[in-house]
């Protein structure tokens, strides 16, 4: 009733007040106008709010729209807030998801659409928002595991048979996807339902997952645009450690394109969307028949060539066996026959012709070294050396036989005259003893025998005195 | 058991090859293009299925 003391009724309301028993009945506008002042309390006005920026949306018009949650023993507190164009200008920094901030402002009831928001007219950011510093912590540790490296990305089939979906069996997601699919390729669909938000989400998803990868070729793992909030889960290392060790590719589709979720940097391919995570899962059935029309194609000219190509042979070997061509060939081949057995006769006496002027060569040179030619060539001229030799060999015998001669002659009177034979004529002879010539009285002794030397012999006699002429 | 569509289109794929080989013969060529057009009809017919199967997990399991 203190409430009501302090609102402005309208005339009706008061009329009836009191007049009747039992529960109130009010307007809308009264309870609007209510509410507006119970928020209008001193305690909601002008205050400091700490949390963390959700939900961002900067609107056209330049005014900003977000949500402050927090957080608290897994419960969520979220306060919807309003930063108007003319206060936006003067902030100095651009705010965002997961900014953990503080703002400064009112709250303020807008009565035409029966919110409230939280009009901000100064807000400082305080330190990275506690879930972005989560997620962070997670995508470090994570990238530290190799879970994002390019080279552990798989290529998922191109005609796979049996497609998981892990996603709500509610959404629009699976809808989307069934009908992508059926628009471009056969293939089953096995579903996986999840939930995809909320506390334990994170485990579902994971859950989920593994159920279905070992039935599948391929599997999507998606879910439709969302808050920050709304898409954490995806966030979650159990989600992301089931997509790295999924043992089939895993297609990522989480959120609209500029949401990127640790799942989809794990993932083996992050598509923008559902519907663009079944285009890349399965061939179009349109380009499929192109390219099986241009097989169709190549296999037909293949094999109209070849058939073309078997008849010009045909063609070729009737032309080449008709009988003026195969005569004209037999001509060309008798011409060169011939010419072949003209060189042959030609090169043979040739070498006939070569080899006895090489015969005739060494006869000459073997008579020029005969000795009996050389011999009879040489013969006479030795000859008459000879006989030239003999006389005047001869000749100068004779005259040395006269100079010989004449010497001797000479010789032999000198000798006559200058010889004992003249001194033993004239009565000497010459006394020897035992071959030694006898000079002197001296030498003789008397009994001594002594040989007497004459003209015509010698006797031997023996000394019976010695005589001197003088006593010596 | 019927082959898998990416079966078919992996013989199929084959055959032409065999058939753009300048050393395949004639005869060869012409069984070739009978099991190539046999295999792209196959696969038309593959690709004429429009349904999709949707089945669905129970969630405990």
């Amino acid at each position: 009733m203190k409430i009501i003391d302090q609102v402005i009724m309208d005339q009706a309301t008061l009329d009836n007040w009191n007049k009747k028993e039992g529960p109130v009945t009010l307007r809308v506008s009264e309870v609007s106008r209510m509410i507006t002042r119970l928020l209008e309390d001193k305690a909601l006005q002008n205050i400091w709010i700490t949390g963390e920026i959700t939900n961002f949306k900067r609107h056209s018009s330049g005014h900003l729209y977000f949500s402050l949650s927090e957080q608290v023993a897994g419960k969520e507190s979220v306060v919807s807030c309003t930063i108007w164009k003319s206060a936006a200008r003067y902030l100095d920094f651009t705010p965002d998801d997961g900014m953990e901030v503080r703002a400064y402002g009112s709250i303020s009831h807008y009565e035409p659409g029966g919110r409230y928001s939280f009009q901000i007219t100064q807000m400082r950011p305080s330190g990275a928002g506690e879930r972005a510093l989560l997620i962070e912590g997670w995508r470090r540790e994570m990238a530290a595991k190799g879970w994002f490296s390019p080279e552990r990305k798989r290529t998922p089939p191109k005609y796979p048979i049996r497609i998981g979906v892990v996603t709500s069996s509610t959404g629009a997601v699976i809808h989307d996807i069934r009908n992508v699919i059926s628009k471009r390729f056969h293939a089953e669909i096995i579903l996986s339902p999840t939930t995809v938000q909320g506390i334990s989400a994170h485990e579902e998803i994971a859950r989920a997952i593994i159920r279905v990868q070992d039935k599948v070729d391929v599997l999507i793992v998606g879910r439709g645009g969302g808050s920050y909030e709304d898409l954490f889960a995806f966030n979650h290392p159990c989600v992301v450690e089931a997509i790295v060790t999924c043992p089939v590719p895993v297609i990522a589709a989480i959120g609209h394109e500029v949401d990127i979720t640790l799942a989809d940097l794990a993932a083996d391919v992050s598509a923008s969307t559902p519907s663009h995570a079944a285009e890349q899962c399965v061939p179009d059935r349109e380009s499929e028949l192109d390219a099986l029309m241009h097989m169709k194609k190549r296999m037909f000219l293949q094999l109209m060539n070849r058939l073309e190509s078997a008849e010009e042979d045909l063609n070729g070997i009737r032309d080449r066996l008709s009988s003026p061509r195969l005569l004209r060939e037999v001509r060309i081949r008798q011409e060169a026959l011939a010419d072949l057995t003209d060189r042959m006769v030609r090169g043979a006496q040739g070498v006939k012709d070569r080899a006895h002027s090489r015969l005739a060569e060494y006869r000459g040179r073997l008579e020029g070294r005969n000795p009996l030619v050389f011999l009879k060539r040489e013969l006479p001229e030795r000859k008459a050396f000879l006989a030239e030799l003999k006389g005047r060999l001869s000749c100068a015998a004779l005259v040395r036989l006269q100079a010989e001669r004449a010497e001797l002659t000479s010789l032999s009177t000198i000798l006559k005259a200058r010889g004992p034979e003249a001194i033993f004529q004239a009565g000497y002879c010459m006394v020897s003893s035992a071959g030694n010539v006898i000079r002197s009285c001296a030498d003789l002794t008397p009994g001594e025998t002594v040989t007497i030397r004459l003209i015509d012999g010698a006797a031997d006699a023996a000394i019976t005195q010695v005589y001197h002429d003088k006593k010596v | 058991m019927t082959k898998k569509y990416e079966e078919l289109i992996g013989e199929l794929k084959d055959i032409v090859r065999k058939m753009e080989d300048s050393n395949t013969s004639l005869d060869e060529m012409i069984t070739l293009y009978e099991q190539g057009m046999v295999m792209v009809r196959q696969c038309e017919d593959r690709l004429a299925e429009a349904e999709v199967k949707i089945t669905e997990l129970g969630r405990e399991s």
